[in-house]
């Protein structure tokens, strides 16, 4: 835009402008560093998967691999509790009601190691806890069954998961059909005593 | 003319503040996202625990596969297929494979290399059966001699059976904790000695009413089979039958890395673990 002669442009003689820019620079600056600081903090509740509870996590992870080992431990040619709880498994999923382990059919979960690990360690210092039987059947899928069901998990949970081997000559009489019928896990090779490979998921998350 | 010096000072400094807050808005979001990528259970061994499992469920299979003497390779081949599938869902690439069945030492693996001296099992209440078959051409001498041995809760033997070549000669010699008991041929080849329901070995008399454990010495100076069942102070059932050792070897590939290798001796058919 063209200017009267002698009279000098106002936005160009403006010194003012360019400190407001940089004010502005600053401000936004200012803005950002706190958008960060606060992304940062309110990371660390204990819900949020991040790194703020990487720790709590990894707490997690040794807890139910530890668990896992003392109910897969077996000596001297003995099953495992863990093996004996699967053997024993009728088919049902069972929730922990504050007082024990029941089905929806209201059956209690009994004689089982892996309800009492759980209850001792797990429900004693607030930890959810769900566990899961998955295999794989013959067209190459993974199928799963709940055996301790306590709800969804959170983002921050942690899976850990074991395997354990069925054979025919593991069931009573060698005869798994009763088995078979409550669990849907099917005899992987009808050819030999091998029966199937079951991958035990235990899953813990804080409340 | 004053009024615009101070001004360009003004702008010169913001300027130098700008570029700090540059610098240190980048360290924080570079910090953020570093830390946010990186794995939070990288300092747990989940390895160590895989790899374990996957030691303790093949020796299972391996036992499972053994069948009058010799390995079912199906039941292998369909238990290698399953961990396979197993595996790949995690990105492992899964391998096995396994040398032919040898004659066991008395060793803990079973292997003429392992550990001689090492207790078979512990807190015993009762023996039931107990069954050693020696091959004699392995045996020592008597300085080297093979000894099984009970001992009580306090750590003192209180019988023992030494068995051990004397000039082409294979004797047995029983003991209590001072004095010997028997010494008796027990002839060549590979004989059979069966130390309970036989007075000659005095083991049922000597071990009734004890608490005790069994201690295999010298176990890489004689070759053999044995059979060892009864019940613990627990009241668990123990059973343990050594007829073979096989070494099998197993492997675990992940992105192109060999993550395990091993190779692991196991003792047929019952009860290593």
């Amino acid at each position: 835009m063209a200017t009267q002669k002698g009279r000098r442009d106002p936005l160009k003689s403006n010194l003012s402008a360019q400190l407001h820019t940089l004010e502005a620079l600053m401000a936004l600056l200012l803005v950002i560093g706190v958008i960060i600081y606060t992304v940062q903090a309110t990371s660390l509740t204990p819900l949020t998967s991040s790194t703020a509870n990487a720790h709590i996590e990894a707490q997690l992870q040794i807890l139910g691999q530890d668990m896992l080992n003392s109910l897969d431990h077996s000596e001297y040619g003995q099953d495992s509790p863990l093996k004996k709880d699967i053997l024993n498994w009728n088919g049902k999923y069972y929730t922990w009601n504050s007082q024990q382990y029941g089905s929806t059919s209201g059956e209690n979960l009994t004689n089982s190691s892996t309800a009492e690990v759980l209850r001792s360690v797990a429900v004693g210092r607030g930890i959810a806890h769900n566990v899961e039987f998955a295999w794989i059947e013959e067209d190459g899928t993974m199928r799963s069954m709940r055996y301790i069901y306590n709800g969804e998990p959170s983002d921050n949970a942690v899976i850990i998961t074991k395997r354990v081997l069925l054979s025919d000559s593991d069931f009573p009489d060698t005869d798994p059909t009763s088995f078979r019928q409550n669990s849907g896990i099917r005899d992987a090779d009808q050819s030999t005593d091998l029966y199937n490979l079951i991958d035990v998921k235990l899953t813990l998350w804080r409340m | 003319m004053k009024k615009r010096n101070d001004s360009a000072q003004m702008i010169l400094i913001a300027g130098f503040a700008i570029g700090i807050g540059i610098v240190v808005l980048t360290v924080m979001l570079n910090n953020i996202i570093y830390a946010s990528n990186t794995a939070s259970e990288a300092n747990i061994e989940t390895n160590v625990f895989d790899f374990s499992n996957t030691v303790k469920v093949t020796t299972q299979a391996y036992e499972k596969a053994y069948d009058s003497g010799s390995i079912n390779n199906s039941y292998i081949a369909n238990y290698t297929s399953k961990m396979a599938m197993s595996h790949a869902i995690a990105g492992f690439i899964f391998t096995l494979h396994n040398d032919s069945l040898q004659e066991p030492y008395f060793t803990q693996n079973g292997l003429h290399t392992g550990d001689p001296d090492w207790v078979v099992v512990d807190r015993i209440d009762r023996t039931d059966s107990f069954e050693l078959m020696i091959k004699t051409s392995s045996l020592g001498n008597a300085s080297k001699c093979f000894v099984v041995e009970a001992i009580n809760q306090s750590g003192s033997m209180f019988w023992s059976a030494r068995v051990f070549n004397s000039s082409g000669t294979y004797y047995v010699n029983v003991t209590n904790s001072t004095d010997v008991l028997r010494t008796q041929n027990i002839g060549s080849g590979n004989p059979s000695l069966n130390i309970t329901n036989n007075t000659n070995f005095h083991f049922d008399t000597l071990t009734a009413g004890k608490q005790y454990r069994i201690r295999f010495i010298n176990g890489d100076n004689a070759s053999g089979t044995f059979t060892l069942s009864g019940e613990l102070i627990n009241g668990e059932p123990f059973e343990i039958r050594r007829y073979h050792v096989l070494n099998t070897t197993m492997s675990l590939n992940k992105n192109g890395h060999l993550e395990m290798n091993v190779t692991i001796p196991v003792t047929l058919p019952r009860g290593q673990l």
